[in-house]
């Protein structure tokens, strides 16, 4: 319902049904902007996620039809498990046994949602309760401006994988999209906070991490929006994401690009100048992003389900994809170093 | 998630907006409004979930909503009237005062800018303003762009009946303009900005 199809139906109107004599510029214009009148992505994004839990508790499913599938791997095994051992225990045995099986299952339960996608099962509680846990978990600015960033960087890693699927939806990347914002906005506000507080050093190295990270998985959705399998919504929503993260990337590269004149401006001091220096000399951290990222993809892949480490692989082939060999050269050496930025020194001579 | 939940949230994506701006048209209260479209889905959604409990025994699959859109406006549409029966009112009215002043300001010149002064939440009230079954169905064949078949469809009426509806409706909103203009006028030229207006 644009403004375009408005406009459309008001011509035809005019031709067709003969109003065209009470159809003033005005009139026009007050539909025009009653038109536009709409949810805000949030609310509706909120609506969505609101009715979906809605038809979860009032499922279809558990009808006589199995039309409705559940579409995690990670359910169903497990309460057969649990049904079958009430099955063969007595109700003596049976209570501590379920207390220790449930503690069990928690703790693996817990990990194997760190690896859920949108849509599994085991989904909202990484969202809810894993992430939400880091959260609390990050205390100092630093920490918490890391872990934004973190999350945000996930939704885009996601949404990644859904797409080499071919299971990335308009409305999970919608919802996708609008937390990876969210998140990115408070990784922008931690660091802003952190930048205040006078730790520029940490701030820098947070947004610069970020705006690296952002940049490589700005590339891989275009790789990914430019495979010939992808269908033409997918590829819609791919392209809208892109666009997404750009916009990001834009935000955290002025920022940077101001930070820079001004110390550049007001530094005497040498000091200051030093660290504006390092700061130029570091910048193709793009490679920094990717270099950490990438060797973060590398150890979850050593605990992880065949089928998920796959799927990482392919989206850390992607890097490699472009042809920089350089970079895929940096990435076989870090696998075991924590931070990017040290690899980046290393390999530059810092 | 299944076939039909997805379908389901596709309708919502697709329906949401133009909901809520019927909802807002009919209720002025945008939380109110948001309330409504969150309830007219449930409520679709559990008629919709429901009709395959009915068959006794072997499922015939769920009952095929062809028109979905109509579906869903037609809920909104009678929880509306149930929340108007609920307050004892037809529709709530807003005072064209209030308009003027949040900056209303109509003027009989084609080319002023009063237009480009309101928001788009004041143009759905002031398009409330003309008198039903006017004002709803030129809201629902400019604002929602429906065709006159589809109004028809949700309304029961001929499309023959509706197309006089909508041509009188913009008469009438043409008039209103006028008409405020003129009231405008004469309060500022008798210079008594906070007396009581006329409502229409």
């Amino acid at each position: 319902m644009n403004e375009k199809n408005t406009e459309n139906t008001i011509h035809g109107a005019m031709n067709g049904e003969d109003h065209g004599k009470h159809m003033t510029p005005r009139v026009k214009n007050v539909f025009k902007k009653a038109n536009a009148v709409s949810l805000t992505p949030e609310e509706k994004h909120q609506g969505a996620q609101h009715l979906r839990n809605f038809m979860g508790a009032n499922s279809a499913a558990g009808t006589k039809n199995n039309k409705t599938k559940q579409s995690s791997p990670y359910f169903s095994p497990l309460s057969a498990f649990l049904a079958s051992v009430s099955l063969s225990l007595d109700k003596k045995v049976f209570v501590p046994v379920v207390a220790v099986l449930i503690l069990i299952l928690a703790t693996g339960t817990t990990y194997a949602a760190s690896e859920a996608l949108p849509g599994d099962v085991l989904y909202p509680l990484k969202i809810n309760i894993n992430e939400k846990v880091e959260t609390f978990l990050a205390v100092r600015p630093e920490a918490r401006a890391k872990i934004a960033a973190q999350h945000a960087a996930t939704r885009l890693v996601e949404a990644e994988k859904l797409a080499e699927r071919g299971k990335l939806d308009a409305e999970t990347k919608a919802s996708l999209e609008a937390e990876f914002s969210r998140q990115a906005k408070d990784a922008e506000d931690q660091t802003e906070e952190l930048r205040a507080e006078g730790n520029t050093e940490a701030a820098d190295s947070v947004s610069l991490e970020f705006e690296g990270s952002l940049n490589r998985h700005h590339n891989a959705i275009e790789i990914l929006a430019g495979k010939t399998e992808a269908s033409s919504t997918e590829r819609q929503s791919l392209v809208n994401l892109k666009k997404a993260v750009q916009v990001k990337i834009d935000t955290y590269s002025k920022r940077r690009m101001e930070i820079e004149n001004e110390d550049a401006a007001t530094s005497n001091n040498s000091k200051d100048k030093k660290r504006v220096n390092e700061t130029v000399r570091v910048l193709p951290r793009v490679s920094a992003g990717e270099i950490e990222i990438s060797a973060k993809h590398d150890d979850e892949n050593k605990g992880r389900p065949e089928g998920d480490a796959a799927a990482t692989g392919s989206v850390i082939k992607l890097d490699a994809k472009t042809g920089d060999t350089e970079k895929a050269g940096i990435e076989g050496a870090s696998s075991d170093t924590i931070s990017g930025s040290v690899v980046v020194k290393k390999v530059l001579g810092i | 998630m299944g076939e039909l939940e997805q379908k389901f949230l596709e309708a919502y994506n697709a329906n949401a907006d133009a909901l809520f701006r019927f909802c807002f048209f009919k209720l002025s209260d945008r939380e109110l409004a948001r309330d409504f479209v969150q309830e007219t889905f449930m409520k679709a959604w559990s008629n919709i979930s429901k009709e395959v409990i009915d068959k006794d025994g072997c499922s015939e699959g769920y009952k095929e909503i062809e028109n979905i859109r109509a579906f869903l406006y037609r809920i909104a549409g009678n929880l509306v009237i149930d929340e108007y029966r609920r307050r004892g009112i037809r529709k709530p009215t807003e005072s064209l005062e209030d308009l003027h002043e949040q900056g209303f300001d109509p003027s009989e010149d084609e080319t002023d800018s009063w237009v480009d002064k309101i928001d788009g939440q004041e143009a759905v009230k002031l398009i409330a303003k003309v008198p039903e079954p006017y004002g709803e169905a030129v809201f629902m064949r400019y604002v929602q762009s429906l065709t006159l078949e589809e109004i028809a469809e949700l309304t029961g009426e001929s499309e023959n009946t509706i197309s006089v509806r909508v041509h009188r409706g913009l008469i009438r909103l043409r008039k209103l303009f006028n008409h405020e203009h003129d009231e405008h006028n004469k309060h500022r030229l008798e210079g008594e900005g906070d007396t009581k207006m006329k409502t229409i």
